[in-house]
């Protein structure tokens, strides 16, 4: 079990973590809480307005009203409380199922508590207490138990669930930022890149002086907001800074080729469309493979589309599973292209050859 | 005190070479750009210790120690890395010393006075430590001090036989000590279990067929050998075939 863990734990910080974060967000069960201590006052508030409310309708009203009252509340005081206290007991358990079996048996469960509360009380308090309920209960009985509970359900769960939507929202939400912050930056590049820089400083000053400078604007580009528009151009300014700061880590085993034609000045584009593609090619094609390779950029526009088409050689099949893909980086590129651009805009990837090729098609937009 | 400097960056071998220089009473014995070379050159050269980076092509630091802890003598390991936050949670826990790049001075002294034989036990407990399933990229045969490496890919199949596995290329056949069963959990992606006592590199099958005797053999690529597919496993091998 020897490994190339190294590869792989960086890896995993750059883009499995974040696809494995991914699927929890995705496989995130939605389930109300039952020991949540709501649970208790919301069956209490429902199984009180519902006992008034049924008992008022029956028409035969004709003893001591408080003392019905007071009856009545103890009794629904003591049905929600049984209610609240199974559904926090079966909680571990209901959690484990489907949503859809986890609501039933929930039901299943608040039902049939119910019915043996008003039952057990009905048997045993009632008959003793100071008045006749022999009429109303049997005619209120199993019907109403039933309208009561379920409508008690009803509104438990609805907030239960609203509740529990809400919390998975937030939890996916904070977890996307994460995976945001961490595609844009891949830390293995950032502090390669200073400590290359730190021995240029002695061999070669002005070299190390350039790269620095080229880091910094790449770092404010990476800080800024990421939904700006930014001219194509500068797109491409910062595209070559990258490949510049790779350029010197690498040396010789990475090759780059611009072709550019026709590319509009002042054509608009999300930021950071072209760098993260770029920075994708690098760490599956060039840095994994001995001796390196050629990344191809071929950039070119008619009046109304910018087609951008990136090659990089995939290395030999002894590394390549080493390296995950980094999907939620080119997801993100796609949605922000589609949120600006619409339908019109367009990324793609194939493999042909032994070569990675990536796609992107947007429409020209000339200004803000 | 004997070092050997590897990494696949040729300014990060530029910078340890500095910082070294600057340190003094150090013999720069030479430089390695993987693991793979790393392990030649520390036949070749005896080296005291390693100066190595964890993520390099062909094959990475953590795996190149590993084959390492196989020769006689092997030469104490001091890992350098940018960052790998899982990584190095395991290297602190397990007491494997490290260093972040970018290199401080006083740090690679410091680590160089303390430097200790890091064992097998360590390394692994370091590899496991991606939680990820890892193989190795190369099989290390281990013959009268040397070492052979085969990059995994190469291997058309594994054969247990008693004690030992036979490991079979389209030109070589060596043996190596390591049971059948590790070896198939650790490439399963690759390798399937066509017998009880052999495992094909699903690269390079090429079709079954039946024997006189009624019995199914694989035909794989680039050998003219034939192997039995046992009863219990047809079934997926028929699958793979098919592909």
């Amino acid at each position: 079990m020897i490994a190339v863990t190294s590869l792989r734990s960086t890896a995993k910080h750059d883009t499995g973590m974040t696809k494995k974060q991914d699927q929890a967000i995705n496989k995130q069960r939605i389930s109300p809480d039952y020991a949540n201590s709501i649970t208790g006052i919301l069956l209490l508030a429902a199984l009180l307005s519902s006992l008034v409310i049924t008992t008022s309708r029956v028409s035969t009203w004709n003893y001591n009203i408080i003392t019905d009252f007071s009856a009545l509340l103890t009794a629904s005081f003591l049905i929600a409380l049984t209610d609240a206290l199974v559904l926090k007991i079966f909680n571990p358990l209901l959690e484990k199922l489907p949503l859809l079996v986890n609501l039933i048996s929930a039901y299943l469960l608040l039902m049939v508590t119910t019915f043996t509360i008003c039952f057990a009380l009905y048997m045993v308090v009632l008959e003793h207490w100071p008045f006749d309920l022999s009429g109303e209960w049997t005619q209120v009985s199993l019907m109403q138990i039933f309208i009561i509970g379920t409508v008690n359900y009803l509104v438990v769960i609805s907030i239960l669930l609203q509740r529990a939507k809400t919390s998975a929202l937030k939890k996916s939400f904070q977890a996307a930022n994460l995976q945001a912050l961490q595609s844009r930056i891949r830390p293995h590049f950032m502090f390669n890149s200073m400590n290359s820089i730190a021995g240029l400083i002695r061999n070669n000053p002005e070299m190390a002086e350039l790269a620095l400078q080229d880091l910094a604007d790449l770092i404010r580009v990476l800080m800024a907001d990421a939904r700006k528009l930014v001219p194509l151009v500068a797109e491409i300014e910062t595209s070559k800074q990258y490949l510049k700061i790779e350029k010197l880590r690498l040396g010789d085993r990475l090759g780059v080729q611009w072709h550019m034609k026709s590319i509009p000045k002042n054509c608009f584009v999300p930021s950071l469309i072209l760098q993260p593609l770029l920075e994708n090619a690098v760490y599956h094609g060039i840095e994994p493979s001995f001796g390196g390779g050629v990344i191809d950029i071929d950039m070119r526009a008619d009046e109304n589309n910018v087609q951008i088409l990136i090659r990089n050689p995939l290395p030999d099949d002894g590394v390549r599973s080493h390296r995950k893909g980094n999907q939620i980086a080119i997801d993100n590129i796609k949605q922000r292209l589609i949120r600006h651009f619409g339908e019109g805009a367009s990324l793609s990837s194939i493999r042909r050859n032994e070569m990675h090729i990536t796609k992107i098609i947007f429409p020209v937009i000339m200004s803000r | 005190m004997k070092i050997l400097i590897v990494d696949d960056e040729s300014l990060a071998r530029q910078r340890m070479r500095d910082l070294l220089t600057d340190l003094g009473g150090i013999d720069i014995v030479g430089e390695a750009v993987n693991g793979s070379e790393a392990i030649e050159k520390s036949i070749t050269l005896k080296p005291d210790l390693l100066l190595m980076d964890i993520r390099m092509p062909v094959m990475d630091g953590l795996e190149a120690a590993m084959h390492l802890q196989g020769i006689e003598n092997p030469p104490m390991i001091i890992f350098t890395t940018a960052y790998d936050e899982h990584a190095l949670e395991a290297f602190e826990v397990n007491a494997v010393d490290y260093l972040l790049k970018p290199i401080r001075k006083e740090r690679l002294d410091a680590a160089l006075q303390k430097a200790q034989p890091i064992t097998s036990k360590q390394l692994k407990e370091v590899s496991l430590a991606g939680d990820r399933k890892s193989s190795r990229s190369h099989i290390s045969v281990h013959m009268r001090g040397r070492i052979t490496l085969i990059p995994v890919q190469d291997i058309i199949y594994f054969i247990a036989d008693n004690k030992y596995v036979t490991v079979r290329t389209a030109s070589e056949q060596h043996l190596i000590e390591e049971s059948l069963v590790s070896l198939e959990e650790e490439f399963s992606d690759r390798f399937l279990r066509v017998h009880r006592s052999s495992l094909v590199n699903t690269d390079y099958l090429r079709g079954m067929e039946k024997n006189t005797a009624g019995h199914w053999r694989v035909l794989m690529k680039g050998i003219d050998e034939k192997l039995v597919v046992s009863r219990r496993h047809t079934p997926q091998v028929r699958r793979w075939v098919r592909r």
